[in-house]
């Protein structure tokens, strides 16, 4: 593993550059953050413990439904993620092998779909994915199954409807990393004595740990969110904890509930992320210790 | 003294012509009322083409300086209108579980001088005065004619129990909302005008011989499209979905025998801008001619006793009240009281 300092280390004329000129640029964007995003944060969780009281988290705690949905939700999310990442990195090596005009194709292939409407592409695998549906019927057809199998209703349905929305969040941060490595590495590599598959393990993969640190990271987060996909595709038995928060305020009208149990995924959720930094050398990961030193 | 050049004087003649149309369009309409703008917020889609055509354009064109604007309810949002002091919605579609005693404190109180509250059959679609009734709909048997065992067609909710008789998937709307409970009840027995106070473990225990075979689904379309594409055999969904389905062609049939029926509400945000002219616009489209014609656009029913006469003979058969006799109404106020525990039992049974 290639190793960095950490920020503490950065030289001091690095540090000086985060206050002046350039950094100033950033305070519109963070600004209207602060305005559309951290105060109504804030509202909610100061809403959790106010509406009516901090009795809440008690009523939470205490409802094995809501705990076996934040589990579900996190196991769901995590499958979406190395489905993702399966599939991702080596459509995004591709990418980067491809010539030209095909790097656009393979790019196209996976970024249009992200132009057309979340609940129309949802819709579509409905039709493709029931048992009346066009994958079943083709099976049945050509006399593969007997019986109509059950695509969707079920985490199936739900990790292949996530995978097909969540791919273009894994695939780009890879490829943008993947760019930026030397050509040269891997065959020389391969003319130092190493077999291709010890090349791509000892040089290539851990070059390319930022991309798949983001990719992963942004997948898993929006996955943990969804909502539509899980409603269509999934079952009505087993609910995402989004499901469950939507329920809480928009049928119950019981926005305290729904806050605290928003609160508690937040928390949960930066409390896996930390887990994960324990394996990932994340200060490399993002970038930290090498451009810096000038 | 300077002559005003060629150029600036036809400067001077352009901007005059402008000036002169300006004038024109900002005079004032006929008769010198000032436009009152109501936003109308109701669930969109096919209801909004419904409501469109059955209640704002008539209105509309009835009193031209009133103008309505359509918007997306979302309850949740109504609320924090209300309490932010921020209220843009006059009228709000807002369902049958919202409006009652806990509710009362977002809304205006009715004006019954206005509104012909008497005449909407307050014992059958309950109000304690913030809210008005202007539909009937429910949740009914639905079947795929295609998917039948041969001569049989369900009669009752207690064939839509039972595994043997009818064999195949079931497909079902999967919360309590959607009268899961008292559908249960009627299989197992229970006479229709009596399922109240709900025996929610009887209930259950009728669910646990079919859960298996169930599809539960959270959409109202998804659970009427899995009996019209034969996916499930019969269906516990909402029944407008299905009359939709049936005219489009599907091989879909409905039992109408045990539908629930419960109310539609209009309600007044607490707030609104425009109290008055909202209070005539309800008073309007709960009135019998109005109310009647929405069922030509949707198969829902109106509660205004009167309205039956103007109801066309041809859409009767797709409405829930036509089959009053033998369904099951919802007692809202029970709801009201009991709603967060029938949500909290079921739910834990239905994850299990």
């Amino acid at each position: 593993m290639i190793d960095g300092p950490g920020p503490a280390a950065l030289p001091v004329r690095a540090r000086a550059h985060l206050v002046d000129g350039w950094g100033l640029l950033t305070l519109p964007g963070v600004g209207f953050l602060a305005l559309a995003f951290f105060v109504p944060l804030a509202g909610m969780m100061v809403r959790s413990v106010s509406d009516p009281s901090p009795a809440n988290y008690l009523a939470v705690a205490e409802t094995p439904v809501f705990l076996r949905s934040m589990l579900y939700t996190f196991e769901v999310a995590l499958l979406v993620t190395l489905i993702c990442l399966v599939l991702g990195y080596p459509w995004a090596y591709l990418m980067n092998q491809a010539a030209g005009r095909w790097r656009w194709v393979l790019a196209a292939m996976v970024v249009l779909p992200l132009w057309s409407s979340l609940l129309v592409r949802t819709y579509a695998w409905t039709v493709l994915l029931r048992d009346s549906g066009v994958v079943n019927q083709l099976l049945e057809r050509i006399h593969l199954i007997g019986q109509p199998l059950p695509l969707m209703g079920n985490t199936l349905g739900v990790a292949i409807g996530m995978t097909q929305l969540m791919l273009p969040f894994m695939v780009l941060p890879i490829f943008a990393v993947l760019r930026q490595i030397d050509v040269d590495l891997l065959p020389a590599a391969e003319s130092l004595g190493a077999r291709p598959l010890a090349a791509f393990v000892r040089v290539l993969w851990p070059l390319s740990l930022p991309g798949v640190f983001a990719g992963c990271l942004l997948v898993f987060v929006v996955s943990l969110g969804f909502f539509i996909t899980p409603a269509l595709l999934g079952s009505g038995r087993s609910p995402m904890l989004s499901q469950l928060i939507v329920e809480q305020t928009n049928v119950l009208f019981h926005f305290g509930v729904g806050s605290a149990l928003a609160v508690v995924l937040l928390i949960v959720t930066f409390a896996v992320i930390w887990l994960g930094t324990r394996f990932v050398p994340w200060t490399q990961a993002l970038g930290y210790g090498e451009s810096d030193r000038a | 003294m300077r002559h005003v050049g060629l150029g600036q004087a036809r400067l001077g003649k352009v901007l005059a012509v402008i000036l002169v149309a300006l004038a024109a369009v900002w005079v004032p309409s006929a008769g010198g009322q000032e436009t009152v703008t109501l936003t109308y917020a109701s669930y969109g889609g096919a209801l909004k083409d419904a409501e469109v055509k059955a209640f704002i354009e008539p209105y509309m064109k009835l009193h031209p300086n009133i103008k309505v604007l359509y918007d997306i309810i979302d309850r949740a949002k109504l609320i924090a209108m209300v309490e932010s002091n921020n209220v843009t919605w006059d009228v709000a579609d807002v369902g049958n579980d919202f409006g009652l005693k806990a509710h009362e404190k977002y809304l205006e109180k009715i004006d019954c001088s206005v509104v012909p509250c008497a005449d909407l059959q307050p014992d059958k679609y309950p109000t304690t005065g913030y809210r008005v009734a202007w539909s009937v709909s429910g949740v009914g048997l639905g079947y795929n004619t295609t998917k039948m065992p041969a001569g049989q067609t369900p009669q009752s909710w207690a064939d839509f129990f039972d595994l043997q008789k009818f064999p195949g998937k079931r497909s079902s709307m999967n919360d309590v909302s959607s009268f899961v409970l008292e559908v249960a009840l009627v299989a197992d027995g229970v006479p229709a005008g009596k399922v109240y106070p709900l025996d929610i473990q009887r209930g259950l225990r009728k669910w646990d011989a079919i859960k298996s075979e169930v599809k539960f689904t959270d959409n109202f379309q998804g659970c009427a499209e899995a009996v019209a594409t034969g996916d499930a055999v019969m269906g516990l969904c909402w029944t407008g979905r299905f009359a939709t389905m049936r005219k489009n062609g599907a091989p879909v049939a409905i039992q109408w025998n045990g539908t629930t029926l419960n109310g539609g509400y209009f309600a007044i945000p607490k707030g609104s801008k425009h109290v008055k002219e909202a209070m005539q616009f309800i008073a309007y489209m709960v009135s019998p001619q109005p109310c009647a014609l929405i069922s030509e656009y949707i198969p829902y029913g109106c509660p205004n006793v009167k309205a039956a006469a103007y109801v066309k003979d041809s859409v009767k058969p797709n409405l829930g009240t036509s089959h009053a006799a033998t369904a099951i109404f919802i007692n809202d106020v029970y709801w009201d009281q009991h709603r967060d525990e029938l949500f909290k039992t079921w739910q834990a049974w239905l994850t299990k």
